[in-house]
């Protein structure tokens, strides 16, 4: 009696613990590992080399601007379980990604370890912009411009170092990830020839709000006039904005790019006094991995050549 | 061409702002400008999130916090400047939560409302003093510490400070506000408007020339000069006051002692008869 009674109950039990298992079992060995970019366009390299092999998320939005962010606790969540930390470097994030990580307890992504992984680690910083004088290079910026994702070379770069990063953190899927990261290479060089075309025929020396696009430009063979902001987040003189405007005339500049989230309203100001354009130049667009990464550029050259005839 | 918008803009805030001020300090509620400016740079974001015209949006807060704001009596036995400072924290809170709610709303879309100097143009001039001159107008009719009154004062002063930071940011407003009428502030009392405007005039061309020739950014710089000349012109009219006030004494103590030598020389004669 008793047997009776206790087998078919063991069986139950059994059957509940087994089909819990069957649960969990699969989840751990499907668990892909976490990647969180410091912004959009990191999402899309990671995409392009981790493919279905990794989760990714972004903690800015397109538009947004990468060198303030509010931090909120879901961005301390997304990183206390993430995997690999992967950030645009050269101090951009600096004001604000420290806290997060250090919020974060999750050991594993601080810089220096292996779950860290920035631009800093592939790269070198920028050179000399192409057309700009030696007074010129004095009165630019001293912080390392981090824009380099904005150039398609080093955003190749970037995307090799990674796959090999990946592999290291995830052996399984390692030869996927360079085959991957292979592929985005070739897949940009392919287009480059066909944007610096585009911007070889359609752009002249161009006035930049501050220095985002230098990079872009080196990389595309634009000539760069001058920033309107020399020093970034310092108001400009009224002589450096004449002298804005005398360069204006002096080399034809007819275009001036801002950033879209930088105030637009000076560069209104100093593109009315000198009778130019003022074109918004996004820095990211939305959009999966290599995809959306090509489509950065093809929509940055797209606008840029509307904007110029 | 940006020097010469940014000087007239300068001249045009250093005429309406320092009387402006006095007004503002002798009711003792200076962040009032901090606030008004908070409640239109959260309309003026919610607007520009909600896909609807920013500065509308604006006016409509701005609206709303002038009338609550004139509810309070001006003798009130709350501390003024502490519920002024509430407000512009409030407002600030307020914008950044309601903006964290929307799904592209940024917070730097706050930024906005706060303009700079360098992109004045000649409308924009043009608007600034249309906007005054209707400021003034209201905020400098007769005191009067009715709801109506403060509502009038009120209106006026956000018909102002809110344009006038949109156009040229809150460093230059809050700066031209307050400086101008403390550096002619005598005896607990407003000094003369002439001096604190004519001060404010000095400091807009003294401090806008010298930002264009050393290379610097204009509205620290103006700010700075402002500063600076509200401190010497202040410290000297005050020390003459002072001597002036030493001697207005000393003639008084001199006739009441002259009074008291008179009356003891005609005490004496009337005692020698």
């Amino acid at each position: 009696m008793l047997v009776k009674h206790i087998l078919p109950r063991c069986n139950s039990m059994f059957i509940i613990w087994a089909w819990a298992l069957s649960l969990m079992l699969p989840a751990q060995v499907i668990a892909k590992p976490l990647i969180i970019t410091t912004t959009p366009t990191l999402a899309q390299i990671a995409e392009a080399v981790g493919g279905i092999d990794i989760q990714v998320k972004s903690l800015t939005r397109v538009g947004q601007d990468p060198n303030n962010l509010v931090p909120r606790p879901s961005h301390v969540h997304d990183l206390s379980s993430a995997s690999l930390l992967f950030s645009v470097g050269f101090g951009l994030e600096s004001r604000w990604l420290p806290t997060l990580i250090r919020l974060s307890a999750n050991a594993n992504i601080a810089p220096g370890m292996s779950g860290y992984f920035s631009g800093d680690d592939a790269i070198e910083a920028i050179g000399v912009p192409l057309g700009m004088t030696s007074t010129a290079m004095q009165q630019w910026s001293p912080d390392i411009n981090p824009y380099w994702w904005l150039d398609p070379e080093l955003g190749i770069k970037v995307a090799l170092a990674l796959a090999v990063r990946l592999g290291e953190i995830d052996p399984v899927n390692a030869e996927r990830y360079k085959v991957r990261a292979a592929k985005f290479a070739s897949a940009v060089n392919k287009q480059l020839p066909r944007w610096r075309d585009y911007m070889n025929i359609y752009t002249g020396p161009i006035i930049t709000y501050h220095n985002t696009y230098v990079y872009f430009m080196q990389s595309m063979h634009i000539e760069l006039a001058g920033f309107i902001e020399p020093k970034s987040g310092i108001e400009p003189s009224t002589r450096h904005l004449s002298q804005l405007i005398d360069t204006i005339h002096q080399k034809k500049v007819r275009l001036i790019w801002v950033e879209p989230y930088n105030n637009r309203a000076v560069a209104r100001r100093l593109a009315d006094a000198a009778g130019i354009r003022l074109m918004v130049l996004p820095d990211s667009v939305a959009g999966y991995g290599l995809k959306g990464y090509i489509g950065m550029f093809d929509r940055m050259v797209q606008r840029i050549a509307r904007w110029s005839q | 061409m940006i020097l010469l918008t940014v000087l007239i803009a300068t001249l045009v805030i250093a005429i309406s702002l320092p009387v402006l001020g006095q007004r503002v300090l002798e009711r003792r509620i200076v962040f009032v400008d901090l606030a008004l400016a908070q409640v239109a740079a959260t309309g003026y974001a919610l607007g520009m999130a909600l896909h609807m015209p920013g500065i509308l949006i604006a006016i409509i807060t701005t609206a709303i916090a002038v009338a609550l704001m004139a509810l309070m009596d001006e003798d009130t036995v709350l501390p003024k400047e502490a519920v002024m400072g509430a407000v512009y924290a409030f407002a600030a809170s307020l914008g950044m939560v309601l903006l964290s709610l929307l799904p592209y709303g940024e917070g730097q879309l706050m930024g906005l409302m706060f303009g700079s100097i360098l992109a004045i143009n000649w409308e924009g001039i043009g608007i600034l003093v249309a906007f005054s001159a209707l400021g003034l107008a209201l905020a400098l009719t007769p005191h009067s510490n009715t709801y109506h009154g403060r509502l009038r004062f009120a209106a006026g002063l956000s018909l102002i400070i809110v344009p006038a930071i949109h156009a040229i940011g809150v460093l230059l407003v809050f700066a031209y506000l307050v400086m101008p009428a403390l550096a002619v502030w005598r005896h607990g009392h407003n000094g003369p408007v002439w001096q604190a405007t004519a001060l404010a005039a000095l400091a807009s061309i003294i401090g806008t020339l010298a930002a264009h020739l050393l290379d610097l950014p204009p509205s620290a710089t103006v700010v700075l000069t402002l500063g600076l000349i509200s401190v010497i012109i202040g410290t000297i009219m005050h020390n003459m006051h002072h001597k002036t006030d030493n001697e207005k004494a000393d003639e008084e103590d001199q006739e009441e002692s002259s009074d008291q030598d008179g009356n003891k020389q005609r005490e004496r004669t009337n005692d020698n008869p």
